[in-house]
């Protein structure tokens, strides 16, 4: 070993004695450095796809599905509700919206268990809420049996299955949901930590391609080495390149996380608000409970303390404050385009005639015509609230879905690029010093 | 200015007012409508139809075309041949049957609702919010709502009340019955006699229906399959009984009011017909003007009192009441307003998979003849 590193020592020094030799010295190191550009761009670049890829196929629409999951299993139980409330006679309706929610959130668990691969956190998260989920669907089977049986305590077990959902299934879902940003969170950081590093070589090799080019013109007294001045600006090129999409892409993502996930949050929020009030509400009509039916009234609130007038629905419209407080004023402020704000502005709307059909509930007095109006107008009014809710959610989730299918598409070329640009520099590199060499006998 | 004309020209300028403020561009052409025939209000000597009132409010030309004559057929004869090759329909609003729009947008052959042109879309009843195929209604608009059911002339059945389905296949009435030609709506009710449900229809259930159909049209206890033509059966008296649409049958009864029509015991279907924006219509935003302008209440319960099917849009029944006369007496109508407990008995036919629809249809199509 020690040998040949005096081997290479002497030869060195016996090239650095020569103009010819020395020109050689730097083709040598000026192709090394591009030729570690070209491998560091290469690996740096397919990291930055593959990461955007993981986030765009997996930890994007994992999020995805989780939020759809708290709104399939809010719709399942508003469902079963209204098909429970309906007594012997089940409303057909109500049951099928009940079995396509409950479909569709084992489907959505399907989902987040086939893209999660090996993720040990979310799949214990995972498998918790299903055995809570298999559990709310016993308790409501068993509801409905008994119900259509007419045999008394049929309610106990659909207060069980409210319960179970607002607590059990609710803290599994918030686990849930929290492992699956975290995972995007890791995935979004791990993207780009082989740009860094890439860019210092790409920063040497530039350093040391201009001062070959430096270097050249002292010794040759020739302003431009053609090959060489074009070898820079691949180069260049190159970093900018890797450099550009790089921060392009993760803007892309941030964006899609703003404007997207972030509305997601906040729209799965408010339904999740709204059907807990509901729930309380459906639980107080069952009980008579007046506490719950006061803690209903109060979570309604937060989904919006004041009543939505036609005024404060047009300023939702046009884009300005509506004057009121709660979830559904915090989604007009994030609203950002008209197709947006109108979409809000129907969510008012259908929120306000649920509230205004709660209203007219509480003040029934007679059981059987409160359960009526709980059935009819009350299940209409808030089904068209949940599902105007659904309409929102479904367009930010398609915003964020696509702001990660536009921050993957920014990193189409970049393999290509970060690998050939250094290489053909490096031709360049050591085409144009070959030229000077060429002069020497 | 009568109270109804001041509702409807201040419908109108809230609607224009609508059409300025969208975020997309003013449509400079004319808007095409494809529609069934006679589903809309008219010309009326002074009283302007709903596509004399949407122009003058509007300003936007508009024709108005009542050449949709079924959903296999426009498959096969429009969409297909326009969208199909990624071309243009020539039409900015089409109204194809709920399971045919399901299927235009499973081929992605259908636009997204502009909603920022669209104010009235909270009007939309929650029920056709919901619908698998699109949730929250983003690509469609319902037009208006039918259940198909039985419509029958007590003189001919002998005074007979008819109440079930199951009955049309009893023979006494051999060979003086007719069923529709949609298929959904044929067999689902079949089905029901079966004690199977047609909102969770599946190959083998709808095929055992199907069996029965062959068997009964076989033995000439079905005299035929019909569009809306059972209306001149009824008439002529040809037919005592027969599967009907619930507004033929509401218009028919102004003239005949010895024909009834019953939901029956085992259940009716529901169905309705739906606005959608073809794919590469270049009027969009005129298209979003006209549903704005037709899901308001005002000009949604003229749209009722003329064709008297069921209206997908909140707020008809008020504006039909404070109308008075034979509007308010519509308005009390239990066939175009159901209560809860008649609703739970009408069934939408599930949307099977493509090739099974076909398959179904082209069995069903063998039978009808």
């Amino acid at each position: 070993m020690a040998s040949t590193v005096s081997v290479v020592t002497r030869r060195v020094r016996a090239a650095a004695e020569t103009t010819p030799g020395r020109y050689r010295l730097w083709s040598v190191v000026t192709a090394l450095l591009l030729l570690a550009t070209a491998v560091a761009g290469w690996a740096a670049s397919t990291a930055l796809r593959s990461g955007t890829d993981r986030i765009r196929n997996n930890a994007g629409p994992v999020l995805v599905a989780t939020q759809q999951l708290v709104s399939s299993l809010a719709e399942a139980d508003a469902a079963a509700t209204a098909a429970f409330l309906s007594g012997r006679q089940e409303d057909p309706e109500s049951r099928r919206l009940y079995e396509q929610a409950l479909a569709r959130a084992s489907q959505q668990m399907e989902d987040v268990s086939a893209l999660i691969g090996a993720d040990p956190e979310t799949h214990d998260s995972l498998k918790d809420l299903s055995v809570a989920v298999t559990r709310y669907a016993g308790l409501v089977e068993a509801g409905r049996a008994t119900n259509q049986a007419g045999v008394p305590g049929a309610e106990r077990y659909l207060v069980d299955a409210l319960n179970l959902l607002g607590t059990t299934v609710a803290d599994d879902v918030t686990r849930l949901t929290d492992a699956t940003q975290r995972r995007f969170e890791r995935d979004e950081n791990r993207r780009d930590t082989g740009v860094l590093p890439a860019v210092v070589v790409a920063a040497l090799a530039l350093t040391v391609l201009l001062a070959a080019q430096l270097w050249v013109f002292r010794q040759s007294r020739r302003l431009v080495n053609l090959p060489m001045v074009v070898a820079t600006l691949l180069l260049v090129g190159g970093i900018g390149w890797l450099v550009a999409a790089t921060l392009r892409s993760g803007n892309d993502i941030e964006q899609a996380r703003a404007d997207g996930y972030d509305s997601i949050t906040l729209t799965s929020r408010i339904q999740t608000t709204a059907y807990r009030s509901k729930a309380d509400e459906t639980v107080a009509l069952i009980t008579s409970d007046q506490a719950r039916r006061t803690r209903a009234a109060e979570t309604a609130r937060t989904v919006l303390a004041e009543r939505a007038t036609p005024a404060a629905i047009d300023a939702v419209r046009q884009g300005r404050a509506p004057g009121l407080a709660g979830l559904l004023t915090d989604a007009a402020a994030v609203a950002d385009s008209d197709r947006e704000r109108a979409a809000v502005a129907e969510m008012l709307v259908r929120w306000q005639r649920y509230q205004d059909t709660s209203t007219a509930l509480r003040a029934t007095t007679d059981p059987a015509q409160a359960r009526a109006v709980a059935v009819g107008p009350a299940a209409a009014t808030f089904n068209g609230f949940n599902f105007s809710v659904e309409s929102v959610l479904s367009d930010n989730r398609s915003q964020f879905l696509d702001g990660l299918a536009s921050s993957a598409r920014r990193l189409r070329s970049l393999t290509l690029v970060a690998l050939f640009l250094p290489l053909v520099a490096a031709a360049g590199a050591l085409g144009g010093l070959q030229l000077r060499i060429n002069e020497y006998p | 200015m009568s109270r109804r004309r001041f509702l409807a020209l201040s419908a109108a300028a809230l609607a224009a007012g609508a059409c300025r403020s969208g975020g997309l561009p003013d449509f400079g052409g004319t808007l095409r409508v494809l529609n069934w025939s006679e589903y809309i209000d008219t010309d009326d000597g002074a009283a302007p139809g709903t596509v004399s009132r949407f122009q003058q409010a509007t300003g936007i030309p508009v024709d108005y075309v009542e050449e949709y004559d079924g959903n296999e057929e426009a498959f096969e004869t429009i969409f297909e041949p326009t969208l199909g090759r990624g071309r243009p329909t020539g039409y900015d609003v089409v109204v194809p049957t709920y399971w045919a729009v399901a299927r235009m947008l499973e081929r992605g052959w259908v636009q997204q609702i502009p909603l920022e042109r669209v104010p009235n879309h909270v009007n939309v009843e929650p029920a056709y919010l919901g619908m698998p195929w699109d949730r929250g209604a983003r690509f469609h608009m319902p037009w208006q709502v039918g259940i198909t059911g039985i419509a029958y002339n007590p003189a001919l059945t002998g005074g007979r009340q008819l109440r079930a389905v199951s009955e049309l296949f009893e023979p006494f009435l051999r060979g003086r019955v007719s069923m529709v030609s949609e298929m959904r709506e044929t067999v689902g009710l079949v089905m029901l006699t079966q004690g199977a449900d047609p909102s969770r229809a599946t190959k083998a259930t709808a095929e055992r229906a199907l069996e029965r159909l062959e068997s009964a049209k076989a033995d000439g206890q079905i005299r035929r399959f019909t569009g809306d033509e059972f209306v001149e059966g009824l008439e002529s008296g040809e037919l005592a009984a027969c599967l009907a649409w619930s507004g033929d049958i509401i218009q028919l009864q102004q003239e005949r009011p010895d024909i009834r029509f019953v939901i029956p015991a085992e259940g009716g279907i529901r169905w309705f017909d739906s606005m959608v924006i073809p794919s590469r219509s270049g009027g969009a935003s005129a298209a979003a003007d006209w549903m704005n302008f037709v899901y308001d209440p005002v000009n949604a319960a003229r749209i009722t009192a003329a064709v008297q099917y069921i209206s997908p849009v909140l707020g008809v029944r008020e504006e039909l009441q404070k109308a008075g006369g034979a509007s308010a007496r519509l308005a009390e109508n239990p066939i175009l307003f159901p209560d809860d407990e008649t609703r739970r008995r009408l069934y939408f036919w599930a949307g099977l998979d493509s090739q099974t629809e076909d398959e179904l249809q082209d069995r069903f199509s063998t039978i009808t003849g």
